[in-house]
C-alpha cells in the first residue's frame, strides 16, 4: 500500500470537490455518542429501570421525537415509550433537531408531568349555569363541534365574518391556522403578540421589513443583550447554548439589566441601568462610534437608505456620502456618554468601556432584544431600533457572528391547497384606525373598545390563551366574557384549567406536546429548519403496526389535537361545500372526502421542502416516514447574506429601475416552495414586480423594505404621522423620572423564572416544586426607607387602579428606586372550580360597583390524587396575580402594551391580607383613554385614505379594498 | 513517507471514516481503494456497542469517556492554539488536529483556529514551525500511538472488511509517521525552545518556547497519561466492583475487553448470559462458572498479547508497554483461578 499515493488521491479530490465551491469533508457526526441512544436504535431501544434501583431491571422502549410546546423555542424531545405498556416513560432531548441539538432546559422533560397531570381536563364541556359559576356538563365531540359549526356558518351566510374570532397565545405552529382562517374568509386572527414582543417586532422591522432577530451567537465577538429573559425566556434554550459557545470562544458578553437575572451573571459588562433608559444609552454607544470613525463605512454606503433621507429631509438630492456622515454625527451629538449616564444611572466611562468593546466586534456583533425594555415602556419599540442601528453600523447584519434577519433564518413550507383568498372585512376591534403601524392585533384593548364602540363577537376561540391572567387589566376582561351582549359563545381550547376558562361556554380538551401535531420552524441560528410535532403515542403504535386514523384513539381520555379537530369542524361549516370552504380541507388523493393530517403533512414534506424527500429515500423511507422517524430536517445552513445576492439573469426581463435604485421586472416570480406572506410591495405602473435593488451597478436582492435597503430613516413613520420618531432616537419611558412623582418607583413585571412559562407550565409538580411565589424585589435602601424590615413582610404595591398585596424580597440584585415582581405566579381558581390544584389559590371574587376585590381563601397544599406525590406538595404559597392591577398602556405607534407600572410601595395596612388585589375598573377604563389620546389615527394621518401601510405584512391579509377608510373617516392631517 | 509532504489529508480522511456514514463517506472509501462502508448500523454496533473511539476511554484509569484524560487532551489543543472541540479525544478530532499541525510543520498550511504562531518575520516562521513539527511529534506519541494500536486491533476483529481494510491503513499510516517522528529525534527539545525563544514574537516575551514546550508535554519517557495508572485491583483486597472497574479500564489491565468478546466467552463455555453492561454480564458469567471464566479470560488475554507482538516495529515502546499490563491481568486471573480451584 503506498501511503502518498493514497494521501495524493485524497489531496486531489478535496482540491477539486473544493474548486467546484463545494464542501468535501462531511461535518463531524459524533454528538449523539455521550448523550443519546443512537438513531438507529431508536425502534428497540434497552435501558435499566431507574425506578428499579438497586434491582436491574430491563425497560425496552421505543423513542420517538416530538417537539416541545412550552416556550416557542420549540425544541426537539425525544419520548421514552414504553414497549410494553405502551405508556410514555420519560423525556429527553432531540439530538437531531437544529435548533435545540438535544438539549433542554427544565420545562422539556417535565411535558411527562403536563400529560400525567391529575387535574388536566380529559372531556369537552360545556357550561351549565351562567358564566364563570363553574358549572359544567360533560357533552360529546359531536355536540360541542355541530353547536360551534352551526353559528359560524350562520355567521359566515349572513356576512358576520367580523364576529369569529380565533385569539391565540402561543401558536406553537406554522400556517396551519392562518390557512384555515383564510379559508374561511375570517378577519379573526387574534394574537396575543401586543402583550409580549410586539414592540421589538416593530423596531425591527421599520429597519429591515422583517420583525425578528436571529443573532448568531456562536460566533459572535460580542453579543449584547437587552433582554433579561434570553438565558430564562424566549429562545432560551437554543439561544443560551449558543450564547455559552459564543463566549467560550472568547465573545464579550454584555448584558442591560435593572436585575441582576441569571443572563446579567454572566456578564463581561451588565449595565443595571434605569428601565426605559435603554436607549440613550445605545444611541450613547452609536454616537461614539459615529464621532470616532469606528463604523462600516463601506456597508452604511451601500445598504441604508441615506440618499432618500438627506432628500426628504434635509432637501439634498444631491447629498453626498461624506455630507450624510456629517449630517449623521450631528443628528446624534447630543447624545453623549454623559447624557446617558444622567438617564440612564450608569457612570459615562462605563458606556465607554461598552462602546469600546462594540467596536471591537468589527461585523460580529450579536445583538438581541425581544420582549424586556423593549415591551415595557412607552417608545419601547426604540429599543430594538437602536439596538440594531449598531448592527447597521458596523455592517454585522446577516454575516457570521451579527444578527440575521428571522425571515432568512426560518423556512415555513407551502401547504397543499392554499386557499389565496382574503377576508372582504376589516375588523375594527382588532385593528382600530388609531393604530395603523402597529404590527400585530390591539388584542389586549377588546374589552375597552367594545365597552366604548360596542362590538360583538359571536364564536370566540381562546386557544393556549388566558388574558383574564395574563393580560392587564383583567377584570375588565372578566366584565366583557361574562357579558352574552358582548360575546355570544366563547370556546375554550386548552389542555389545562385556566382563568379564562372559566369564563367559556365550551371547553375543549386539547393535547400538549406529545399529543398533537404541529410544523414549527425559528430562527435560532444561521439556518433553517423544520421540526414536526406529533403525537407520540400514535407514531409508536403505528410502527407496531396498527393503524390510527384519530388521535382521540391514543390520546387520554378524549383529548384531541388541533389539526383534525379544525379539519372536523369546517367540514360541519360547509358540510357540501357549498360556502366553497370544505374544498380546501378535502382529501388530495380522495376528492369529496375529508383530507387526513398524514395527507396534509405528508405533501409538504414531499413537495415543499427541498432536500427532505431525498433525505428519506436515503434511507429507504418517505418524507413523512423520516419526520415522524427523526422528528426534524435541516433545509439549509449558513444563508449568509441574502440581501448581497445577484438577482439571476432569468429574473430580470425588460427591466425598469426607478429613481431610488429599486429594480422591477416582468419576468414572473419563480414559483417557491415556501408558504406565501410577508411584506406586499406593488408593481411598477406597468405591472412589473419588484425583484431587487440596484447598488454600484449591480442587481441585488436588497431588503423586504419599501427602499430594499436597511432603512435608517422610515418613509412610512413620517408619512403616518410620526415624522419626528422616523430615524432611531429616544422617547421617554412613562415610567421616566420626570413622569413619576417623588414617592412613586417603577413595578418591572416583565421577568420571569426559567422553569415556568406562562399558564401551561402550573401543571407540572417539577417545575412548581422549583418554583412557585413570586415576591416584590426591592432593594435593601428602598426597603429601609419604607419600613420594611424583613424578607417576607407584606407590603401593598399601589398602581393607577388599584394594588395588590405580596411579601417582600429584601435583594441587592436589583436597581434601587425600582421593584420587580415576576409575571409568573399568584394562579388562583374560584372556590368549587375544577383547577390546578399544585399551582392555583382558591380566592372569593367580589364586585362592588365597578371596584372588584379578590382575597386568597386558601394556597397550596397536598392533596390525594391518582399521583402518589400530590401527597408530597410541601408548598402553600402559589403567589400574586399582579397583573390585576395593571391598566392598559397602548404605546401610540407600535400599540404594544407597555408593561412597566409607575406604583408606591408601602407596608401592609393593618387587616391586608397576602394576595389580595383590589381594583376600579372605571380607572382602569380612564387610563386607558389617556393613552388612546397620544395616538395619531389613520383616520387623520393616513396619507393615501387607507387604514395601514399595504406593504406591512398581517397575519390573515384582507383584501386591498378592505385597507380603504370608511368614507366617514376624519379628514387628514396636513 | 520519508521526504514526502504530510499525509495530512490521508489522516482527515481516514479520521471521517471513523464517523457515522453517510453518502460522502462512500465517495471517500472509493478514494481509499475501501469497499463500501458498511450500513450505519453496522456502524452503531462496532463503534457505539463495542470499541469507542475515544482516548479517554483507553487511557483514562476509569477506562470511560471524559475525566481527566480529556481534559489532558483538551488542554493539548489550548496549547497548541486551539479551542478544543466538544469531543476533543475523539479520533477523527485528533487526527484532524494531528493533519493540521503536521501542514504548519512543513508550512504547507495556514493555522486553522489559531495556531502556534509566533510572529511574522522569516526567522520567526521557522520557530512556529518547529514548534508545531514538536507538537505533532507529542500529538502523535501521547495522545494516538499510545491507544490506538489495540484498538485498531479490536476494531479489525469485530468489524467488517471495510473497517478491517480501514484499521490497516490507518495503522501503516501512523506506524509510518512514528517512524518518521523518531528519525527527526535529532530535532530536540532544547533546539526548539533555543529557536522560539530567540524569536518571542509579539506577545510570547522570552522562554516563552519553554513554556509552550511545557503546555505541549514531554518529549521523552512515556505518556503522562499512563505513566502512572495502576493496574487491575486484586479482588481479595478491593472488593469484585473494583476489579471489574479496573479489567474494563484498559489502562489498568492492558486488554479491551468489549461486549462481543464477553458473549463469545459465555458462548464457548456455554453459560447463561445476561444481556446489560460489560460488568453485569461479566458478573452475571462469574456467578455462574467463576473458576472457568476467570481462566478462559486469562487465555484470551494471552492471546491479545500475542496480537500485540505483531505490532510494527516503530511501536515498539508500546508493545512492551501493553504487553507488560496485560500480563499483570493475566497473571492475576491465573491466581484467582487456580484459587478458586484449590478452595
Amino acid at each position: 500500500m503506498d501511503l502518498n499515493e493514497l494521501n495524493r488521491r485524497v489531496s486531489a479530490a478535496r482540491e477539486e470537490t473544493e474548486a467546484r465551491g463545494e464542501t468535501f469533508y462531511p461535518g463531524p457526526s459524533r454528538i449523539h455518542l455521550a448523550q443519546f441512544p443512537p438513531k438507529e436504535r431508536w425502534n428497540d431501544w434497552v435501558e435499566l429501570d431507574s425506578k428499579s434501583w438497586p434491582e436491574r431491571v430491563e425497560k425496552r422502549y421505543t423513542l420517538v421525537p416530538t417537539t416541545c410546546f412550552n416556550c416557542e423555542s420549540a425544541c426537539g424531545l425525544l419520548a421514552y415509550v414504553d414497549r410494553d405498556t405502551l405508556q410514555i416513560r420519560k423525556f429527553e432531548g432531540n439530538p437531531e433537531h437544529p435548533g435545540s441539538r438535544g438539549r433542554n432546559c427544565a420545562k422539556g422533560p417535565a411535558t411527562l408531568n403536563q400529560i400525567t397531570d391529575p387535574d388536566r381536563i380529559l372531556y369537552p364541556l360545556k357550561r351549565v349555569g351562567v358564566r364563570g359559576e363553574g358549572k359544567w356538563e360533560r357533552v360529546s365531540w359531536d355536540e360541542a363541534l355541530d353547536d360551534i359549526a352551526g353559528r359560524i356558518r350562520k355567521a359566515i351566510e349572513e356576512e358576520r365574518h367580523e364576529e369569529v374570532m380565533y385569539h391565540v397565545g402561543r401558536p406553537g405552529e406554522d400556517g396551519y391556522t392562518t390557512r384555515m382562517l383564510a379559508a374561511w374568509g375570517v378577519d379573526g386572527h387574534n394574537s396575543h403578540t401586543n402583550v409580549c414582543s410586539a414592540s421589538a417586532r416593530v423596531g425591527y422591522n421599520f429597519w429591515m421589513g422583517m420583525d425578528r432577530p436571529s443573532p448568531d451567537h456562536a460566533n459572535a465577538k460580542v453579543i449584547l443583550l437587552v433582554s433579561s429573559h434570553l438565558e430564562t425566556g424566549h429562545y432560551f434554550n437554543p439561544h443560551a447554548q449558543r450564547i455559552m459557545e459564543g463566549k467560550k470562544n472568547g465573545a464579550k458578553l454584555i448584558v442591560f439589566d435593572t436585575r441582576l437575572s441569571n443572563t446579567s451573571t454572566h456578564a463581561d459588562h451588565w449595565l443595571a441601568t434605569y428601565p426605559g433608559s435603554e436607549p440613550a444609552v445605545l444611541l450613547a454607544v452609536a454616537s461614539w462610534l459615529i464621532r470616532e470613525g469606528k463604523y462600516n463605512r463601506e456597508f452604511v454606503r451601500r445598504w441604508w437608505n441615506w440618499q432618500e433621507y438627506m432628500e426628504a429631509v434635509h432637501g439634498e438630492p444631491e447629498a453626498t456620502f461624506e455630507d450624510f456622515e456629517s449630517t449623521l454625527e450631528e443628528v446624534y451629538a447630543e447624545y453623549t456618554f454623559e447624557f446617558a449616564e444622567a438617564e440612564s444611572g450608569v457612570d459615562a466611562a462605563t458606556l465607554r468601556a461598552v462602546a469600546e468593546t462594540v467596536a471591537t466586534a468589527g461585523t460580529r456583533l450579536a445583538t438581541h432584544n425581544w420582549r424586556s425594555a423593549g415591551s415595557a415602556n412607552l417608545g419601547g419599540w426604540q429599543v430594538a431600533r437602536t439596538l440594531f442601528f449598531l448592527n447597521a453600523l458596523m455592517g454585522a447584519v446577516a454575516v457570521e457572528g451579527g444578527t440575521y434577519p428571522s425571515a432568512w433564518n426560518k423556512y415555513v413550507p407551502k401547504p397543499p391547497r392554499a386557499p389565496g383568498r382574503h377576508p372582504r372585512k376589516w375588523n375594527e376591534i382588532l385593528w382600530p384606525q388609531e393604530y395603523p403601524l402597529a404590527m400585530h392585533e390591539l388584542s389586549f384593548l377588546m374589552p375597552h373598545l367594545m365597552k366604548e364602540r360596542g362590538g360583538y363577537v359571536d364564536t370566540y376561540f381562546t386557544r393556549v390563551y388566558n388574558p383574564v391572567w395574563t393580560n392587564p387589566d383583567g377584570f375588565s376582561w372578566i366584565e366583557m366574557l361574562t357579558d352574552p351582549e358582548k360575546i355570544g359563545c366563547h370556546v375554550a381550547m386548552t389542555p389545562t384549567w385556566n382563568e379564562t376558562a372559566y369564563f367559556a361556554d365550551y371547553v375543549l380538551p386539547m393535547g400538549h406536546g406529545s399529543e398533537r401535531h404541529d410544523l414549527t420552524s425559528y430562527e435560532q441560528y444561521d439556518g433553517q429548519y423544520i421540526a414536526f410535532r406529533q403525537p407520540v403515542l400514535r407514531a409508536a403504535r403505528e410502527r407496531m403496526g396498527e393503524e390510527i386514523s384519530d388521535t382521540r384513539e391514543v390520546n387520554p381520555g378524549e383529548v384531541w389535537e388541533e389539526n383534525e379537530f379544525w379539519i372536523e369542524l369546517t367540514w360541519r361549516i360547509d358540510p357540501d361545500g357549498s360556502l366553497g370552504i370544505r374544498e380546501f380541507f378535502e382529501s388530495l388523493k380522495r376528492p369529496g372526502e375529508k383530507m387526513t393530517v398524514d395527507e396534509y403533512y405528508g405533501w409538504i414534506f414531499e413537495n415543499s421542502v427541498p432536500g427532505l424527500p431525498e433525505a428519506a429515500a436515503a434511507e429507504g423511507l418517505t418524507a413523512l416516514e423520516y419526520m415522524r422517524r427523526y422528528g426534524a430536517f435541516e433545509v439549509a445552513k449558513k444563508i449568509g447574506p441574502v440581501y448581497e445576492q445577484p438577482v439571476p439573469d432569468e429574473e430580470l426581463e425588460d427591466v425598469r429601475v426607478d429613481g431610488m435604485g429599486r429594480v422591477y421586472t416582468k419576468a414572473p416570480a419563480p414559483p417557491s416552495p415556501r408558504a406565501p406572506g410577508g411584506n406586499k410591495f406593488d408593481p411598477d405602473p406597468e405591472g412589473r414586480r419588484r425583484v431587487g435593488v440596484r447598488v454600484d451597478g449591480e442587481i441585488l436582492r436588497g431588503w423586504p423594505t419599501p427602499t430594499g435597503k436597511l432603512e435608517f430613516w422610515s418613509r412610512t413613520m413620517a408619512e403616518w404621522g410620526w415624522p419626528e420618531l422616523a430615524v432611531p432616537g429616544y422617547v421617554k419611558s412613562h415610567v421616566h423620572r420626570q413622569n413619576l412623582d417623588q414617592d412613586q418607583m417603577v413595578l418591572l413585571s416583565t421577568f420571569r423564572v426559567p422553569v415556568q412559562i406562562h399558564t401551561r407550565s402550573a401543571n407540572a409538580k417539577w417545575l412548581d416544586e422549583i418554583a412557585h411565589t413570586n415576591p416584590l424585589w426591592i432593594h435593601p435602601q428602598d426597603a429601609r426607607a419604607l419600613g420594611v424590615e424583613r424578607t417576607g413582610d407584606l407590603v401593598r404595591v399601589e398602581s393607577e387602579i388599584g394594588y395588590f398585596v405580596a411579601k417582600a424580597w429584601i435583594t441587592e440584585g436589583i436597581r434601587p428606586g425600582v421593584v420587580a415582581c415576576s409575571h409568573h405566579m399568584g394562579r388562583w381558581k374560584l372556590p368549587d372550580q375544577l383547577g390546578q390544584r399544585m399551582s392555583m389559590s382558591t380566592v372569593g371574587l367580589k364586585k362592588d360597583g365597578e371596584a372588584w376585590s379578590m382575597t386568597r381563601r386558601k394556597g397550596g397544599g397536598a392533596f390525594p390524587s391518582e399521583d402518589p406525590d400530590t401527597l408530597r406538595i410541601w408548598w402553600t404559597d402559589l403567589g400574586v396575580h399582579q397583573n390585576l392591577t395593571h391598566a392598559v398602556h397602548p404605546d401610540p405607534v407600535s400599540g404594544m402594551h407597555c408593561w412597566h407600572q409607575a406604583v408606591r410601595v408601602r407596608r401592609a395596612e393593618p387587616g391586608d391580607r397576602y394576595g389580595d388585589v383590589w381594583v376600579d375598573t372605571d380607572k382602569a377604563h380612564a387610563v386607558y383613554r389617556k393613552w388612546l389620546e397620544m395616538t395619531r389615527p389613520a383616520s387623520r394621518y393616513s396619507p393615501d385614505g387607507t387604514r395601514r401601510p399595504y406593504w406591512m405584512a398581517r397575519p390573515v391579509r384582507p383584501e386591498r379594498e378592505a385597507y380603504d377608510l370608511p368614507a366617514d373617516a376624519e379628514p387628514a392631517e396636513v | 513517507m520519508p521526504g514526502a509532504p504530510p499525509p495530512s489529508e490521508l489522516l482527515r480522511a481516514l479520521g471521517v471514516l471513523a464517523e457515522a456514514p453517510t453518502q460522502r463517506h462512500r465517495r471517500l472509501a472509493g478514494i481509499l481503494g475501501l469497499p463500501e462502508p458498511p450500513p450505519r448500523e453496522d456502524f452503531t454496533e462496532l463503534f457505539l456497542f463495542q470499541v469507542y473511539p475515544y482516548a479517554s476511554v483507553y487511557l483514562g484509569p476509569e477506562g470511560m469517556m471524559g475525566g481527566e484524560a480529556r481534559e489532558r487532551i483538551a488542554g493539548f489543543w489550548r496549547a497548541v492554539g486551539r479551542t478544543p472541540p466538544p469531543d476533543p479525544d475523539h479520533l477523527a478530532a485528533l487526527l484532524g488536529l494531528l493533519a493540521d499541525v503536521l501542514e504548519e510543520g512543513s508550512g504547507e498550511g495556514q493555522p486553522t483556529g489559531g495556531g502556534l504562531r509566533i510572529s511574522g518575520s522569516a526567522d520567526e516562521e521557522e520557530a512556529s514551525r518547529l514548534l508545531a513539527r514538536r507538537a505533532a511529534q507529542v500529538l502523535l506519541r501521547d495522545h494516538l500511538v499510545s491507544w490506538v494500536p489495540p484498538f485498531l486491533d479490536r476494531v479489525a476483529a469485530l468489524g467488517g472488511g471495510f473497517y478491517q481494510q480501514w484499521a490497516c491503513i490507518l495503522r501503516d499510516t501512523l506506524a509510518a509517521l512514528t517512524a518518521a517522528s523518531e528519525e527527526a529525534r535529532e530535532e530536540t527539545l532544547e533546539g526548539t525552545c533555543a529557536e522560539v525563544d530567540a524569536n518571542p514574537g509579539n506577545a510570547s516575551g522570552a522562554g516563552a518556547g519553554h513554556a509552550v514546550n511545557d503546555a505541549l508535554g514531554d518529549a521523552d519517557g512515556a505518556p503522562s497519561d499512563v505513566r502512572d495508572v495502576p493496574g487491575v485491583p486484586d479482588p481479595r483486597e478491593s472488593g469484585g466492583m473494583a476489579f471489574l472497574e479496573g479489567l474494563f479500564a484498559p489502562a489498568r489491565s492492558g486488554v479491551i475487553v468489549t461486549r462481543y468478546d464477553l458473549v463469545a466467552l459465555g458462548r464457548t463455555l456455554e453459560l447463561g448470559l445476561r444481556v446489560g453492561e460489560r460488568r453485569f454480564i461479566l458478573n452475571a458469567l462469574l456467578d455462574q462458572e467463576p473458576t472457568e471464566v476467570l481462566r478462559a479470560l486469562a487465555d484470551w488475554i494471552e492471546a491479545r498479547r500475542e496480537e500485540y507482538a505483531a505490532w510494527p516495529e516503530p511501536w515498539v515502546a508500546e508493545r512492551r508497554r501493553w504487553r507488560a499490563r496485560a500480563a499483570r491481568t493475566e497473571a492475576l486471573l491465573t491466581a484467582l483461578a487456580t484459587e478458586g480451584e484449590t478452595v
